[in-house]
């Protein structure tokens, strides 16, 4: 396979998780479209033909790179969406127990996530016993924006990939102050032992949790990303495996089909917030 | 029968204490003219919000001092220049100036059938192990049927809905080119106040009938600087200068 040396963080990211989605799957995606929609697209283009596309609201294939329906700022933008899904149909989510499976792949963030796989969009804890800020009481230092959908479409989806971008040792705490999604020690507890994210995609590298112990694993390493710094950026023990990949470039053909699918530079904003943050 | 009333006449029914919710979703069809117009009244009106994730109304009435509550799921929105979180909503949390509960938008929206069909809870699978569940004390019942635990949640019911819609006819049925949550949010909600882009002589297929709705009010632009598909995009500069004022 041919190897493209003109990649950006955000392509790299895109293709890792294209990679792992198939003909079977059917994918929603939420915030930071470029890499749920752009690795749906692209595996549509490359591998997966018959790989369906459903997102909040809107439903369809072989479309543009383009923000959410509802965020419409082109006058009747809306006239290119092929139907229109509404919402509460929407969360009948991937529910293997029902007919209408909304999607099987979804793509997660998090202010925090920990070595279990937990993710939290909730807040981050007040570490300070008394300051004016919490005068009355709020539990929250910084609160976050909220859990949207999250904990349901981990649970109803067949396969949940995390995604952040940032790789600190504030992001990658040991566990979260609050649960969005629960991660694999709580799961596991709960008698779901196979269920787990499917990968854990970062600026630095690719991670998962197949693992006895439900601890996350370093997968790859970004070229140029060494063993030293992903140590020093997480704030837990990661499980090191004896040999460490290096994450597979984007191929030609890879970036050729995203140069296609992005001609308004979606991929080099994202980039441009990776490196930046 | 639906009325048509002036937009006075509309906030009439709204009365202090109501659980009121607003269609659209995100950064599309708020019913903006009419909250901007709630917003000014003088009367104390302690209003409970259910966000469904739906920023602008919420930031708008919670500025003029008439929000004592809230429950969403989200509170952020993607505007051009980035992510945007309403600056004065996630102050009034984290100092605890508002009472404030929060979900998974799926609980909500099974939370909202449950009222809309008049039952007492319902399922709402997947959340035993989030924060939610222990926060907002969802409890959890036996299936008779196969004898397995199920979480459920318990019935939204909103007082009153405010919906902004492309199209009424002269009947009192809607027409909405992307409807979101609306209907549903129609079902559940005990009174219906909708403002519309344009009234028209009949509409062949609506969206919503008029026996859900209580009064339409014609406010053209009422969703300005969100977007009202057919009619307007959003206007990012000035959604980033409301939600972070």
């Amino acid at each position: 396979m041919k190897q493209s040396v003109n990649y950006n963080l955000a392509q790299l990211l895109t293709c890792v998780l294209a990679r792992d989605l198939e003909n079977t799957d059917i994918v929603a995606y939420g915030l930071h479209a470029e890499l749920g929609l752009g690795a749906a697209l692209l595996a549509q283009m490359l591998h997966a033909p018959y790989l369906r596309i459903r997102h909040g609201l809107r439903a369809g294939s072989g479309l543009p790179l383009s923000a959410p329906a509802w965020s419409e700022r082109m006058h009747q933008g809306w006239k290119q969406v092929d139907y229109w899904e509404e919402h509460p149909d929407m969360l009948l989510w991937g529910n293997p127990a029902s007919p209408e499976t909304f999607s099987t792949v979804f793509f997660i963030g998090g202010m925090q996530i920990d070595q279990w796989g937990a993710t939290n969009l909730i807040g981050i804890r007040n570490r300070v016993r008394s300051t004016k800020q919490n005068a009355a009481g709020s539990p929250y230092a910084v609160r976050g924006p909220g859990s949207v959908g999250t904990p349901s479409a981990a649970f109803f989806c067949k396969k949940y990939y995390i995604f952040s971008l940032m790789h600190t040792p504030k992001v990658f705490v040991p566990e979260v102050d609050y649960v969005s999604v629960p991660g694999t020690n709580r799961l596991q507890e709960l008698g779901y032992l196979d269920k787990r994210p499917r990968l854990c995609v970062t600026p630095l590298g690719v991670f998962d949790w197949d693992t006895r112990d439900g601890r996350m694993q370093i997968r790859s390493l970004h070229p140029g990303v060494s063993l030293e710094t992903v140590v020093a950026q997480t704030g837990f023990n990661l499980q090191i495996p004896a040999r460490i990949p290096v994450t597979a470039l984007p191929t030609k053909k890879e970036i050729v089909q995203l140069s296609r699918l992005d001609q308004q530079g979606a991929f080099e904003r994202l980039h441009e917030k990776m490196t930046h943050s | 029968m639906t009325e048509f009333v002036s937009l006075k006449k509309a906030l009439t029914r709204i009365q202090p204490g109501d659980t009121i919710v607003f269609g659209g979703f995100q950064t599309n069809r708020a019913p903006v003219a009419f909250v901007q117009a709630l917003a000014r009244k003088r009367t104390p009106l302690r209003l409970s919000v259910l966000s469904f994730p739906n920023p602008l109304p919420l930031t708008l009435l919670h500025a003029a001092g008439q929000v004592a509550s809230l429950q969403s799921s989200f509170n952020g929105v993607v505007l051009e220049n980035g992510f945007t979180v309403p600056r004065r909503i996630r102050q009034a949390i984290e100092t605890g100036q508002i009472a404030w509960q929060e979900s998974d938008v799926y609980a909500m929206i099974q939370g909202l059938r449950a009222g809309a069909q008049g039952l007492p809870f319902m399922p709402a699978p997947g959340l035993a192990e989030s924060a939610y569940a222990e926060k907002n004390r969802y409890q959890s019942v036996k299936s008779p049927y196969d004898g397995g635990s199920i979480l459920v949640v318990p019935p939204l019911r909103p007082d009153v809905a405010v919906l902004h819609v492309q199209q009424a006819d002269r009947q009192g049925n809607v027409w909405i080119a992307d409807p979101l949550n609306d209907q549903l949010l129609a079902q559940a909600a005990r009174r219906v106040i909708v403002s519309c882009e344009e009234i028209v002589e009949r509409i062949s297929q609506p969206t919503i009938a008029a026996v859900y709705l209580d009064c339409i009010v014609h406010l053209p632009q009422g969703a300005v600087p969100t977007s009202c598909a057919g009619h307007y995009a959003q206007d990012d500069a000035r959604l980033h200068a409301l939600l972070t004022s």
